[in-house]
């Protein structure tokens, strides 16, 4: 399992480092340009605009992990694998979390490093420091934030999982497994807000969301893993 | 070595494996014969675990299908299923990380002898050269049963030869090889079985000698007989 990660971070290192330098060079532009106080030079605009195209293609890359082994020719190397469903998909699901925080850990750090700066040079223009409160419910709606992420990513897995499994021998079985993730995503909608709906009560300030919250979103990660896992398993036909 | 039960398998409305039963035996080399959609890449598919049939079952060495039968099956396909960001060293290790019985030393010494360098990366490579590594990595498993879907397909003679050399390297006593082909004349001289495929079911299975002997045809000759009407 840790090796199938191992390979899908050899494969994209190199965008990794450059999107490490890009957000470094940015983020020294921006503090110059704020220590300077002057505005954002055009420089910044688009050293901003390459970071938010990395995060972009970051997003598009998850999404085409899973589809790259399901419909291209590689995933006659990936499902020969001695591996079971869960250990291919765990895999998968597990670099893109491990990527997330330390995506989150990399730009905290980053912010911390500029606060700093200009709290030393520039007291007047460095913002306040944060209270505790504020700060776990930052802490909180990341965390939030990347379980709803991994949900998303699931549904559209399990989606693209069904096209090549249930409906493989189907005409339109992408459109059918299409139509199951609009299905799957309404679901699992409607649990959250009808769960939520009785739980609102419970909530404490400084809590974002009360645990049955938490273990409902829980939950539903759990089934839409354990599915695709089976399918993968089981079911596949490439 | 390989035991096929009542396999069958369906597209919708077509069906590529028709009740299929076969048994094959250890330290022989099958050719699995047949003109296009007789259902030979499918029964491969299968038995290599990237295709589920629709019923029936198989078991290799008497384990079941799944990640068991994965261990000890090499499947070389027809497609380039090697990722093209690899190398050719990045290759060797993706095997050595995920089969055991994968034998680098003998990869390595096959690399060289093929003419590939470990820094060549997979899409840069000619067609004859990807056919010469596909084989390499496949057979330089100690795998229990090797599947060779088209192994020789777009190859130039002499990287045919070399993949020829390669297949009867890897024979062994206790491991089957299955070559589906339907360039009857590159294998007729090493194949010691073969199988006739026909509408996803076996219409001749023999001793490659035997049949020559009772039949008094070359191997090429009997495929013709057989598929003349197809």
């Amino acid at each position: 399992m840790f090796n199938l990660i191992k390979y899908e971070w050899l494969r994209r290192w190199k965008f990794f480092l450059a999107g490490i330098l890009i957000f470094i060079i940015a983020n020294l532009e921006i503090i110059s340009q704020l220590s300077l106080q002057k505005s954002p030079r055009n420089l910044t605009i688009v050293l901003m605009g390459l970071v938010f195209a990395m995060a972009l293609a970051l997003f598009f890359d998850h999404i085409g992990r899973l589809y790259r082994s399901l419909f291209s020719d590689e995933g006659f190397l990936e499902f020969t694998l001695p591996l079971r469903g869960y250990q291919f998909l765990g895999a998968k699901i597990l670099a893109v979390l491990l990527e997330c925080i330390a995506l989150g850990i990399f730009v905290s750090i980053a912010l911390y490093v500029d606060y700093l700066y200009l709290n030393q040079f520039f007291p007047r223009e460095a913002p306040t420091p944060l209270r505790e409160d504020i700060l776990i419910i930052i802490v909180q709606i990341f965390f939030l934030l990347l379980l709803s992420y991994i949900i998303f990513l699931l549904t559209i897995y399990l989606s693209m999982t069904l096209s090549k499994t249930i409906f493989a021998s189907l005409k339109h079985g992408k459109l059918i497994a299409f139509g199951c993730f609009l299905v799957i995503y309404k679901a699992i909608q409607r649990i959250t807000e009808i769960t939520h709906s009785h739980i609102t009560d419970m909530s404490l300030p400084g809590i974002i969301m009360a645990r049955p919250d938490w273990l409902t979103l829980t939950a539903i990660l759990i089934v839409l893993f354990i599915s695709t896992s089976y399918l993968l398993d089981r079911k596949i036909n490439l | 070595m390989l035991k096929i039960n009542s396999l069958t398998k369906k597209y919708f409305t077509r069906t590529v494996l028709d009740n299929l039963n076969l048994t094959l035996n250890e330290g022989k080399i099958y050719g699995l014969l047949g003109p296009n959609a007789s259902g030979k890449t499918t029964l491969l598919k299968i038995i290599a675990g990237v295709t589920q049939p629709t019923s029936g079952s198989f078991s290799v060495i008497g384990k079941k299908a799944g990640v068991d039968t994965k261990k000890i099956v090499s499947f070389l396909p027809t497609i380039n299923h090697l990722p093209r960001w690899m190398t050719v060293g990045n290759c060797l290790s993706y095997f050595q990380d995920f089969y055991a019985d994968f034998d680098p030393k003998l990869a390595k010494e096959r690399i060289t002898a093929m003419g590939l360098e470990p820094k060549q990366k997979v899409s840069s490579l000619s067609t004859g050269m990807l056919g010469r590594l596909k084989i390499v990595m496949a057979m330089s498993r100690h795998a229990k049963l090797y599947l060779l879907d088209e192994p020789f397909n777009g190859l130039d003679p002499i990287s045919r030869e070399k993949v020829l050399e390669i297949i009867l390297e890897s024979s062994q006593e206790d491991s089957t090889i299955v070559i589906a082909t339907h360039i009857i004349a590159e294998i007729e001289s090493i194949i010691d079985e073969v199988i006739f495929l026909k509408e996803g079911q076996v219409i001749l299975m023999g001793n490659v000698d035997d049949l020559r002997q009772t039949r008094q045809k070359s191997v090429e000759e009997l495929y013709r007989e057989v598929y003349d009407n197809v």
